[in-house]
Formats: structure tokens, C-alpha cells, sequence
């Protein structure tokens, strides 16, 4: 069988988008999905499509992934429930005000001008369900979100349109390189070849990697999302805290998706998840303090999703120094949703070898070689 | 954290018209008082808030495939109804629907397809809210070896 230009491992929205930008150019591709697309992650985001807040190296990115977004529709033929809501960080207190003017600086001695801060009064009005203690916040304006299962299904079908093949339940277990092709063994013991590979197999990355003779620190945890019962409309934007993880916001049906970071419990071996009741109770507290139309509003689901986490929070992406022609993407530690349509393009230029004019050098899957490598941000970016 | 929690060797969870009790080892819970369950936990909404009970062992009353599976305690062998795949966002239009049998097995197929759980009711957002006080440290990344 004629090798494939491109195997994809890992049939996640960021795989899924590579798979598209990839065919799209005319890539011979195929995607290997361990267990079912959109299983984990992209699945269950929040679904916040946000520049707010990024980590600094993210931003350019996000920015670019943002345009993105609103052209959706003619890209790959779906919106995908994007709705340019705004996005706000709402502070609680003096200090908080005081971490988001820095961060405005921050951002304006890099150029970036899209993070607006408000004062108290100005935050009020514009988010007027918001509790009238709030200090202030950062706006950005064009910032929204959108629904992270028909997003992952809409770039699968994207993908397919444009010949890529995505095959469900086929586990890459091992990895050899002969002639300047990528051997895949896979579960059920055949194989197949390919020029390249793009590891965007999310929390199970590490895993992956491995099987190239690769190694970074990717961890992983389950990011834990509630839904509320249908309350009337009280807030249009997405909503986070300064100094507490939060992710809020109100769908079209009423109901509110309070996320953003509290952590369950992961099982990779089996793909299950637990809920952790106190820290889900404590992301509880941080929406009640900050939205009180929904002190009284009852919790009628809650779930979790498994993501890959790294220790500085920010994704890997980049080729391998070690293993010819193998490109990864993963490790978005619950912020990728946002960037995938632009970081599965980059994916599939890495693989194919195109001129990279985005700036991923921070992205570097070698930088964990290097010692004291820190945190590169100082306020926590909500997950989704 | 002032998260009310005790432990039982042994948590037996009966029907609703079963007066609950628990002595040093043993607590009969009422189902209808279990707000969330996994293996090893309950928590149970009590007047006064939310109890967890942890234990070596959960005996299931004979309710309903369902519930059992509902709750998540038991990873029964019996097919569930297969619902399509539907995003959380569309979860909650079917959650507006009529409570119907299909509606409710299209729910836990969803709850099972998700992983953990449709709570086995609704609570209010202030009754979790006073499970603990403050913000707990985020959970440590989870790594393989």
C-alpha cells in the first residue's frame, strides 16, 4: 500500500484540524484515534474561544487562531456555535486590579492592545449580572466561544471532505523508522507507513512520544465542568476570575457552564475520570460570589474530560530533535480549544516541511532539556 | 476545609421508605438522599449541608438498572440504551425535555459516554458552595512513570 504523506495520532480537535490543513494542501493523510474522536478533551472543553489572559508566547496565536474563527463557516463549512460574546476577567479586589493593570502594560510593551481594563462602574455596566463588589476587569471585546463537540466533528468532516482518512479504535503501539518512512504498529498488529507524523494525541502524548524515543514532562488531569438548570439570560459574555480559576458562562438555552479549571480525578489506563467534590464545591463558591443569580439555581449535571498538562501551562509544539520527520502538538493544558484552528495549520506546515512564520519557539519540545525552565506567566489562564 | 466526612467500613444504600441509620461501622443511606456516588464515596445532602461518606464497601439496594447505573457505583455488564453522541452544550436541551423513559436513557447513556456523572439530583449551587470553605490548592498534574 502506497505510504501516507501524513498519520495523524490522536483524533482530537487539534489533530482533526491538522488532518484538514494538511489534506486541504493536497496531503496523502490518515488520522489514528485510539478511542473515538473528540473522546477526551475536545469533547468537554467549556469551549471558551479566548485571547483573554493567555500566556504571553500564546498570544500571537491566539490572536491569529481568533481570525480564524470568524471565517469558519467558509473554511470548513460549519460556524461551529461561535458567538462573538466578549470575554471578561473579572477582579475581586484591589490586588486583582492591580495584577490586571500590570498585565495591560505587560501586553502593551509587547504591542498587544486587544485586553481593555474597566474600572468598577465600567465593568458593572457592562456586565451587569456581575456581584456589585466587583473592582474592575479586562475586556476583550472580540473574544467568545463556541461548541466544542460540533467543533471537533465539523473539522473531522472538514477533513474527510478534503481526503483524509480517520480511523476510530486503532492504537499506535510502536514506531519504527526505516528508509525515510515512519513504520506504525498498530493494536490490532497490522501497520502502516508514512513520511510523517504529528503526535496530537493529548493527555496521551507522553505515551506517544515514547514511542519515537522522545520524553517531556506532559502530565495530565481532568478538567471538571457543572451546568446549571435554564435561568433567565443575566450575562452575555464569558466570564473568568483574576485570582481564582473560573470559567462562566450562559448558553442560549439559559443554562450556565461554570468551569475553568477545577480539577477531578484521571484514570489514563482507562479513559475514566471521577469528579473531586470539594474542589468542584469551591469552583461553586467562586461563581456564587461573583454571579448571585445563580446562588439559588440548581447543578443538574457535571462532567470531566482528560488534558494533557505541562508544568509551564503552555502547549508543545515543534519537530522533534531527535526523531526525523515527527512533528508534536499536544499539551495544551486546557487552553487549546481556542488556538486549534490555527495550530493544526501550523501542524501540517511543520510536517510538510513549509516556511513557519509563526513564533513556536516557546513551544519547543525541548525545552524541559534545558534547566529551571519556569512558569512563563504569572496569572492562571482558565481551562477552555 | 470544614467538609463534614466520615467513614464506614460498610454503606448500605436502601430504598427511599428505609429509615436511615449508621452506627462506628455501618450506614444505611436513603437513596433518595444521595446527591453523587463513586466508588468508595457518597455524598449524601443532609438539613445541614452535604456529608461525604467514604467506605470499604457499598451494598446496592435492587432498584432499577438506571439508578445503579447512575449513580456510578456499579459498572454494570448490561448494555445501556445507546444514545448518539451529543455535545454538553446539547445536553442541556435535553434536559429541558419532557422527563420521558427515552429522555432518561438517552440522559445516562450521555452520563455514561461522558464518564462521570449526572448527578442523581439537582442541588443548588449555594448548597454545594458550602461543601468546605476557601480555595483548596489545585490538584497536583497527575503523571505516568
Amino acid at each position: 500500500m502506497k505510504p501516507y504523506d501524513l498519520v495523524v495520532i490522536g483524533g482530537g480537535l487539534q489533530g482533526l484540524s491538522t488532518a484538514f490543513w494538511s489534506a486541504r494542501e493536497g496531503a496523502r493523510v490518515l488520522v489514528l484515534e485510539r478511542d473515538r474522536i473528540g473522546r477526551h478533551a475536545s469533547g468537554f472543553s467549556a469551549g471558551g474561544v479566548r485571547t483573554l489572559g493567555r500566556a504571553l508566547p500564546e498570544v500571537p496565536l491566539a490572536l491569529d487562531a481568533l481570525d480564524l474563527w470568524t471565517q469558519l463557516d467558509k473554511l470548513i463549512g460549519d460556524d461551529c456555535g461561535f458567538v462573538a460574546s466578549g470575554q471578561v476577567k473579572l477582579a475581586e479586589t484591589p490586588d486583582d486590579m492591580r495584577i490586571l493593570e500590570q498585565r495591560v502594560a505587560l501586553l502593551r510593551a509587547h504591542g498587544f492592545e486587544h485586553e481593555v481594563l474597566h474600572d468598577g462602574p465600567s465593568i458593572r455596566a457592562l456586565v451587569p449580572g456581575a456581584d456589585p463588589s466587583v473592582a474592575g476587569g479586562l475586556v476583550a471585546a472580540r473574544d467568545g466561544y463556541a461548541e466544542p463537540y460540533r467543533t471537533t466533528r465539523a473539522f473531522g468532516r472538514a477533513a474527510m471532505k478534503a481526503g483524509a482518512d480517520i480511523r476510530e479504535g486503532w492504537a499506535v503501539v510502536g514506531a519504527d523508522h526505516v528508509k525515510n518512512l515512519w513504520k506504525l504498529r498498530l493494536s490490532d498488529g497490522s501497520d502502516v507507513r508514512t513520511r510523517a507524523v504529528v503526535n496530537a494525541a493529548g493527555a496521551w502524548g507522553r505515551r506517544t512520544a515514547r514511542l519515537f524515543g522522545d520524553e517531556f514532562p506532559l502530565g495530565f488531569n481532568a478538567l471538571m465542568m457543572m451546568l446549571t438548570e435554564a435561568l433567565p439570560p443575566f450575562i452575555t459574555q464569558v466570564a473568568g476570575a483574576t485570582s481564582r480559576p473560573l470559567s462562566f458562562k450562559q448558553t442560549a438555552q439559559g443554562h450556565v457552564m461554570i468551569g475553568g479549571g477545577p480539577k477531578g480525578i484521571a484514570d489514563l489506563h482507562t479513559g475514566r475520570v471521577r469528579l473531586d467534590i470539594a474542589r468542584l464545591a469551591a469552583s461553586a463558591r467562586t461563581a456564587r460570589d461573583l454571579f448571585p443569580a445563580i446562588r439559588h439555581a440548581a447543578i443538574v449535571h457535571a462532567w470531566a474530560g482528560i488534558e494533557a498538562i505541562m508544568p509551564d501551562e503552555i502547549p508543545v509544539i515543534g519537530r522533534s530533535s531527535r526523531a526525523p520527520d515527527l512533528v508534536y502538538l499536544c499539551g495544551f493544558s486546557g487552553h487549546g480549544f481556542e488556538l486549534a484552528p490555527l495550530t493544526g495549520r501550523i501542524a501540517a506546515d511543520l510536517a510538510a516541511e513549509r516556511d513557519m512564520t509563526h513564533p513556536i519557539a516557546a513551544f519547543s519540545p525541548d525545552r524541559f532539556a534545558q534547566p529551571s525552565r519556569s512558569a512563563t506567566h504569572a496569572m492562571p489562564q482558565p481551562a477552555g | 476545609m470544614s467538609a463534614l466526612r466520615r467513614h464506614y467500613t460498610r454503606i448500605i444504600v436502601c430504598t427511599e421508605d428505609t429509615a436511615p441509620a449508621r452506627d462506628g461501622d455501618v450506614a444505611i443511606v436513603a437513596l433518595n438522599t444521595i446527591w453523587h456516588a463513586e466508588p468508595g464515596a457518597v455524598w449524601i445532602s443532609e438539613p445541614d449541608g452535604i456529608v461525604e461518606l467514604t467506605c470499604d464497601h457499598v451494598d446496592l439496594p435492587e432498584t432499577a438498572l438506571r439508578l445503579r447505573q447512575a449513580i456510578g457505583l456499579v459498572q454494570d455488564t448490561t448494555e445501556a440504551p445507546i444514545a448518539e453522541r451529543i455535545d454538553p452544550f446539547g445536553l442541556a436541551s435535553l434536559l429541558d425535555s419532557p422527563a420521558t423513559p427515552e429522555r432518561d436513557a438517552q440522559l445516562l447513556a450521555q452520563g455514561q459516554e461522558i464518564g462521570p456523572v449526572a448527578f442523581l439530583r439537582a442541588i443548588p449551587v449555594a448548597r454545594l458552595a458550602a461543601y468546605g470553605t476557601g480555595q483548596p490548592p489545585p490538584r497536583p498534574r497527575q503523571e505516568e512513570p
